[in-house]
């Protein structure tokens, strides 16, 4: 079928979960979350129509994009550490350092794809979510797992920026300069994307349920 | 030697799978880690749960023993006073005017007398209201109890006298620990002399209780029943974090010492 991306599918239906499971949650964390999805599917959708429709270039638009995936990925740890830990500079760190390398790279490719601040940026997200593990682990407190939002989330999370990593650094670094073309590639990155938000959507349905629960 | 595209594509595929499956493993490893915590919780859930109903157990014993105690005072004491009372006042003869004036004097006395020891008994079941003005003050009382009660020489070094520190819930406990000592003390060891010496060092309240009695032997009793109530004893300095000593020599009395962190 010439209009389904199944990147595009996983999105929309991830955002509508969201919409569903949060709209009612009090939570601007949550609410939050809902937009930032509908912005991630709103920028999907238009890569989508100016790759298939028109042929042109998205790079201008994923390279818009970056900087918003940063904020709310660092949001995201900041609002999960902080019920687990009081420290915040390492937010303001990590999210310094991805917008500097980002704004660097910008200039030295004169607006080209970003794809090192990507990497950087799935270093900093993967070491987090180790972090926020290890914080975890050491918490006295017992929460059960299977229903615990946080845990899916950045899960979600983990998956997606640590097996990307290695697929972004050797396709920048590799396929690109020897032009190798592959089908099999190609579903690297949707599986990425199925595993970051079908994750996700569990943990929305976890929130609600909790947010039931507690009501 | 360079590698084919396909051999490379092979290698991302690998990379990004062993990528993939690393922190999948790290997710179950975290999920089987949380289940231990949870078995450790329901662990530690029990010890609390046997620990308060240890503690229950212990002041059922208590209450046991202080009814034990009153029975003991009514029997024994004001018990004693009534009947001697009620034979005094049965053995008047009113045409004998100053015999009986004197019987009725007498009887008189005995009635305050018990008048007096129903109000200090009636304190000793109150040990909350014993301890209004602090632990110190409320072992006093028991002492100087004793001391207008029978006859010991009783010293009592009180080193918590000068201070103003209280904990309302250890209080009680030493409270009814120094009660039962002194009970023991006065039903069993037969003794003469007693040495109180209380002191507060380093946040630590140490209390020694010597006595010149017959003594015991400790590894007898423990086997026996007689065990049950030194082992109480102990139970409830374990309570509030304590610890008891007891050691004593047939013939030669014997020394309790209890260390509490305090307050």
């Amino acid at each position: 079928m010439f209009f389904f991306n199944p990147g595009l599918f996983i999105e929309f239906t991830c955002f509508f979960i969201a919409f569903f499971t949060l709209f009612r949650d009090r939570q601007v964390f949550w609410k939050i979350t809902i937009v930032y999805l509908l912005f991630t599917c709103i920028i999907e959708l238009i890569t989508f129509i100016l790759l298939k429709v028109y042929h042109q270039r998205t790079f201008w638009l994923y390279n818009l994009y970056i900087p918003v995936e940063a904020t709310f990925i660092t949001y995201v740890f900041h609002t999960f550490l902080r019920r687990l830990t009081r420290i915040n500079h390492l937010f303001w760190l990590g999210y310094g350092i991805i917008i500097t390398v980002y704004i660097i790279e910008l200039f030295k490719r004169n607006f080209g794809y970003t794809s090192t601040a990507v990497s950087v940026m799935s270093v900093i997200f993967v070491l987090y979510a180790f972090y926020f593990y290890a914080l975890l682990l050491k918490n006295d407190e017992y929460v059960v797992l299977k229903y615990y939002p946080p845990f899916w989330m950045i899960a979600g999370i983990l998956l997606f920026y640590f097996g990307g990593t290695a697929f972004n650094l050797i396709y920048d670094l590799v396929l690109v300069k020897m032009e190798v073309r592959n089908p099999l590639l190609s579903y690297i990155n949707p599986t990425l994307s199925f595993l970051l938000y079908g994750f996700w959507s569990y943990s929305f349905i976890c929130r609600a349920r909790q947010r039931k629960l507690y009501r | 030697m360079q590698s084919t595209p396909t051999e490379i594509v092979s290698i991302i595929l690998l990379a990004s799978l062993v990528f993939l499956l690393a922190p999948l493993f790290l997710l179950l490893y975290i999920v089987s880690y949380n289940k231990k915590k949870k078995l450790h919780q329901q662990e530690k859930e029990l010890i609390t749960e046997r620990f308060e109903s240890e503690l229950l157990k212990t002041s059922i014993e208590v209450q046991e023993q202080t009814m034990q105690t009153i029975a003991t005072d009514l029997h024994d004491n004001i018990g004693q006073l009534l009947s001697l009372t009620h034979i005094t006042l049965s053995s008047i003869n009113l045409n004998d005017y100053e015999k009986a004036k004197h019987k009725i004097d007498h009887s008189l006395e005995l009635i305050g007398n018990s008048i007096r020891d129903l109000r200090q008994l009636a304190k000793v079941i109150q040990g909350e209201q014993l301890l209004e003005n602090g632990l110190s003050q409320a072992l006093e009382k028991g002492i100087n109890w004793l001391k207008h009660s029978r006859n010991y020489n009783i010293t009592f070094e009180n080193g918590l006298k000068d201070t103003e520190l209280s904990s309302a819930s250890k209080d009680l406990v030493i409270l009814r620990i120094f009660q039962e000592v002194f009970n023991n003390i006065v039903k069993h060891a037969e003794a003469g002399h007693i040495d109180v010496i209380m002191e507060l060092e380093k946040d630590k309240l140490s209390i020694v209780i010597k006595d010149d009695g017959k003594g015991f032997d400790i590894t007898e009793s423990s086997s026996r029943n007689q065990g049950l109530g030194l082992n109480n004893l102990k139970k409830r300095s374990k309570l509030i974090g304590g610890d008891m000593d007891i050691s004593s020599k047939l013939g030669k009395g014997t020394r309790i010492s209890i260390t509490v962190p305090y307050p």
